[in-house]
């Protein structure tokens, strides 16, 4: 879901076509390297230093590189130009601290026993800190972490800055701590750095602010309006239905101004991060690590920002569970190419970030390197992406619908995302679409079959 | 009351004696941080109100007069966070500044030395502790840019437009304690490093809040724009800076005199 069609970068379609005519190189703009130019597996010396750069509730429509006339975020903008943007790209849980152990170890949130926020990461579980480190890598933490039973220093080697509060107050500081670092670092080896950035994520304490009228009347105009699916289908399973009650606490008695007050806030507190990304990139571009550095930029989760009455995350709606995730590496990925093909998941940076460090990954990774599309060699690639939400929550998706079931729910919701980007729909209960109904559960078991999912309590099991 | 108040009034202190803002001067604010998320301790038993304000810092500014309309501060920023309710605090990053600006409406910034450090200091004993820095930065204005320059080998300049006089939190909060701030455009340059280009600085309308139980009248203005989370600084009837308040964050005055 776009607020319009991207039109400014080449689409993966675009991009094979031309590079059946042209030469291949006119895609790199960071030099003339060939995209396979191979890594000296002899020399470590060689290998990509290795950027994870991570936002926390950016959701993908929320950038003005993805069409969003709200907002303005010129330096991540400057980044999509640079990469390769998968814009079909999804959490493996639209929450902080289950989407974040995912990421680190490469498996589903039922895997690792962090099903909710604060439950603890399954000790024998090895990391992307951990694994990378063991590999001859520098590995380095700075800002949010969020992964609980897992402490930081067992998993990276240097944890210079360690905090996550709010970004308001501590997001510059992130950016000039991984300034820091890579003044200091050992130039011996190469680094694997992750940075986590708090914001947007303050927007979880703006409905402080929301419920009181606007107090900039000269900039009201900026004031977004209901979004699209402001009025939507009402048929959800109780567990959002839930959520929603909950929210009514406070939003009951809100107006068109409060929900763009707080859609406002939102998008200064995205535009804030914004800085703080480009001041990493003017870090990092003016060094000389800048050539050999594959940049991962996601987040872990969006945010809901008014779209289906809803504020926060841990739902499966676009706004909450789809995220922005580009990668960069100056000449050997394309830069400018939009990937609106490919499904990609949280879970594939682990085995992204093995496949770049020349490491065999750990077994059992559920996810799938994106090299080969990031490389442009042919590849066979998943149908079917698959989430997990609140323990008991189930999102797969395909190339046209997305299906939704929790256990404990009977209300399931299907939406065509082609035809109806905006989920305004549920098609589930259309005898016309029993067919998707019935291949998308079967996909879903299928799924569960091969984890090696924890046992877990009763009441989270039965928690709505 | 206003909205910026609605977490902080309890942090706000009475300045009964005049602070001549035209003298050398010594202001000093705790940073109050809001916390919405990790209101548990180390045992993860919820803890405490929701939301929870906590002290997580200090800022302390240093200005000195000279003859000229150039003008000189130091700057110590300290910011110190806790992981769990309750714990000690587990990092610290630290800005110390030596500013040179003009002696206008915004404290436009002509130069600046700054040392960054980050400390974690994990109250764990089987924890490293890898501190970085200090991190030393030069910034001047020069033909209307911002050259940053790292004097560590292998970071060089970082270079900014700029459109409107350059201000920091720091310069703007010494202006408005001396009288002489005033509603215009700025580039603001955020923790003396982050450009946050195009803001606002506006007038507000006058409230009254109880500070230490005598009714005050405060008078306020917000640096508001793109990039930036509206920021409101109020000032009392003497034109004490008693608070610069963000959403999640609340530096209010505890120390002011003439030195």
């Amino acid at each position: 879901m776009s607020y319009t069609k991207e039109t400014s970068r080449f689409t993966r379609r675009q991009f094979i076509k031309a590079s059946s005519a042209l030469s291949l190189s006119a895609f790199f703009t960071e030099s003339q390297a060939a995209p396979n130019a191979g890594l000296n597996r002899a020399s470590p010396d060689c290998r990509p230093n290795l950027l994870f750069l991570n936002l926390d509730q950016l959701s993908h429509m929320a950038l003005s590189c993805h069409g969003n006339p709200h907002v303005n975020t010129p330096n991540i903008d400057r980044l999509a130009k640079r990469s390769v943007d998968f814009s079909r790209s999804y959490t493996p849980d639209p929450i902080c601290c289950p989407a974040r152990a995912s990421w680190a170890t490469g498996r589903y949130p039922s895997e690792t026993n962090v099903v909710i926020n604060n439950r603890p990461l399954r000790s024998n579980l090895p990391d992307y800190g951990q694994w990378l480190g063991k590999n001859g890598y520098q590995t380095v933490h700075i800002g949010k972490w969020h992964v609980p039973g897992r402490p930081l220093h067992n998993s990276f080697q240097l944890v210079p800055h360690n905090s996550h509060p709010q970004g308001e107050y501590s997001d510059n500081l992130v950016a000039l701590s991984f300034e820091t670092f890579l003044a200091n670092r050992d130039t011996a080896r190469p680094f694997f750095a992750q940075v986590g950035l708090m914001n947007p994520h303050d927007c979880g304490n703006a409905p402080r602010t929301s419920k009181h009228p606007f107090p900039f009347p000269h900039l009201k105009d900026q004031l977004p309006p209901f979004p699209p699916n402001f009025d939507f289908d009402r048929r959800e399973p109780e567990q959002i239905k839930q959520m929603h009650k909950g929210l009514m606490k406070f939003t009951e008695e809100w107006t068109e101004e409060n929900w763009g007050h707080q859609a406002w806030l939102y998008y200064r507190m995205v535009e804030m991060v914004d800085v703080n990304v480009g001041y990493i990139l003017d870090t990092l571009e003016r060094s000389p690590e800048h050539e050999n550095t594959l940049i991962i930029f996601s987040s872990d989760h969006g945010d809901a920002n008014g779209h289906h009455r809803m504020l926060f995350k841990d739902n499966f709606y676009e706004t909450s569970s789809r995220v922005p995730t580009m990668v960069c590496f100056p000449g050997k990925v394309p830069a400018g190419l939009l990937d609106d093909t490919h499904l990609v998941s949280g879970l594939d940076f682990f085995p992204t970030l093995c496949d770049y460090a020349e490491v065999d990954p750990p077994k059992d990774l559920k996810g799938m390197s994106l090299r080969p599309l990031l490389e442009n060699r042919s590849t066979s690639w998943r149908n079917y992406l698959h989430a997990q939400s609140k323990a008991t929550g189930r999102m797969v998706v395909d190339d046209q619908y997305k299906f939704i079931r929790y256990y404990g729910s009977e209300t399931i919701q299907l939406f065509d995302l082609k035809n109806d980007p905006w989920e305004t729909t549920n098609l589930a209960y259309s005898n016309s679409h029993q067919g998707d109904c019935n291949r998308m559960t079967a996909e879903i078991d299928r799924m569960e079959q091969t984890l090696d999912n924890v046992d877990l309590p009763d009441a989270l099991m039965r928690r709505t | 009351m206003h909205t910026s108040f609605d977490l902080y009034p309890s942090y706000f202190r009475r300045f009964p004696k005049s602070v001549d803002g035209n003298q050398s001067l010594r202001l000093r604010f705790d940073i109050h941080a809001m916390r919405n998320y990790a209101f548990y301790n180390e045992g993860a038993k919820r803890t405490g109100p929701f939301p929870q304000v906590r002290h997580e810092g200090s800022l302390e500014i240093k200005c000195k007069t000279t003859p000229t309309r150039s003008k000189y501060m130091d700057v110590h920023h300290s910011r110190e966070w806790s992981t769990w309710t309750g714990q000690a605090p587990s990092s610290k990053q630290d800005i110390i500044a030596k500013i040179n600006y003009t002696d206008d409406a915004t404290g436009t910034l002509q130069n600046w030395e700054m040392s960054y450090s980050s400390t974690p200091i994990l109250p764990v004993k089987s924890y490293k502790y890898n501190g970085l820095g200090p991190m030393l930065k030069h910034g001047r204005i020069k033909q209307g840019m911002i050259e940053l320059t790292a004097s560590r080998e292998g970071v060089s300049n970082i270079q900014l437009n700029t459109r409107y006089p350059v201000t920091t939190l720091y310069t703007l909060i010494e202006r408005f304690q001396s009288g002489n701030a005033a509603a215009t455009t700025v580039d603001y340059l955020d923790d003396l490093t982050m450009l946050r280009p195009g803001l606002a600085i506006t007038a507000l309308p006058d409230d009254t809040i109880e500070i230490e139980g005598v009714p005050t009248k405060l008078h306020g203005y917000a640096l508001v724009g793109p990039a930036i989370l509206p920021l409101f600084i109020w000032m009392d009837e003497r034109s004490n800076v008693i608070a610069v308040i963000g959403r999640n964050v609340a530096y209010t005055l505890i120390e002011a005199e003439n030195v």
